[in-house]
């Protein structure tokens, strides 16, 4: 009985036939490529909703920071603290970074100031520390 | 001259796999670890670019509600109604918490959407007792 050369090979060493594992492989490529789809990562921002307070007895160190977030002269939005108004997120977090913490922060955006504004006051907060927050219903 | 005799020897040219199964093995793992099915679910939408907070990633809200520019709300793709999208918020935190699952509302709103539907649904949830309320960001420069 005479073998074939490819006989006496795999009787030698055992021989793996790839043709199957390839395209098993390729269907799996195929299928990955079609249904990968590469999208931002999200984070949330905490925004318990807050009741505004107006404690006339307290000290004014222990009341709660108010943010106002409006819409500017030139149509952008602007966020104001007590008399100050500042133009973006870092200016914002630059001032409260400055006051106590204590008391927390209240977020109040106008109803037309656009809720990237909002969400830029409320991560101004996140950055300075102000992990008692709220947002509080505006205009 | 004497030519060798005997069977001519033909130079075949071999085709050979094992680098190229290399690479499409290492395409399928990055196919593999970089596909996020989870995301397939939720609604397209322009989210404000903010880093959020650090451990935002770990939260699994009971319920998502999507909040278009033009004022629309939206569950699973859905459109409601104010009171319906409430009563929907209502409904799923009733059932986490009964449950014993984690009962947040995950708000994502266009970073466009006039603050003043956020409010209306903030007010909503909290006449009825949801007040755990988070706002959906995209982190920046991030891509998965």
């Amino acid at each position: 009985m005479r073998w074939s050369k490819r006989e006496i090979t795999a009787r030698r060493g055992g021989q793996l036939p790839m043709t199957s594992m390839i395209d098993v492989v390729f269907l799996l490529l195929v299928f990955f490529l079609l249904t990968a789809r590469f999208v931002a990562t999200e984070s949330e921002l905490t925004a318990a909703l807050g009741v505004e307070r107006s404690g006339g007895g307290r000290a004014a160190d222990l009341r709660p920071q108010v943010i106002r977030v409006q819409v500017g002269d030139e149509g952008q939005p602007v966020f104001r603290l007590g008399e100050r108004i500042v133009h973006d997120r870092a200016s914002l977090t630059s001032l409260l970074m400055d006051l106590p913490r204590e008391a927390g922060v209240f977020v109040r955006p106008d109803g037309d100031a656009p809720v990237e504004a909002t969400v830029a006051a409320l991560q101004a907060c996140e950055d300075a520390g102000f992990y008692n927050r709220s947002y509080v219903a505006g205009d | 001259m004497k030519r060798a005799r005997g069977r001519a020897r033909t130079a075949v040219a071999g085709f050979n796999m094992t680098p190229m199964i290399d690479v499409v093995l290492q395409l399928i793992i990055f196919f593999l670890v970089t596909s996020q099915f989870s995301q397939l679910v939720r609604t397209p939408m322009d989210l404000p670019e903010q880093e959020g907070e650090d451990d935002a990633g770990k939260r699994l809200p009971a319920i998502v509600v999507d909040v278009r520019a033009d004022g629309v709300f939206l569950i699973e793709r859905s459109e409601l109604t104010l009171d319906e999208t409430v009563a929907k918020v209502v409904s799923a935190v009733s059932e986490a918490r009964r449950e014993e699952r984690p009962a947040g509302v995950l708000v994502r709103a266009d970073r466009a959407t006039p603050s003043r539907h956020i409010s209306e649904l903030a007010t909503g949830m909290a006449a009825a007792g949801v007040r755990n309320w988070t706002l959906g960001t995209e982190r920046p420069g991030g891509g998965g």
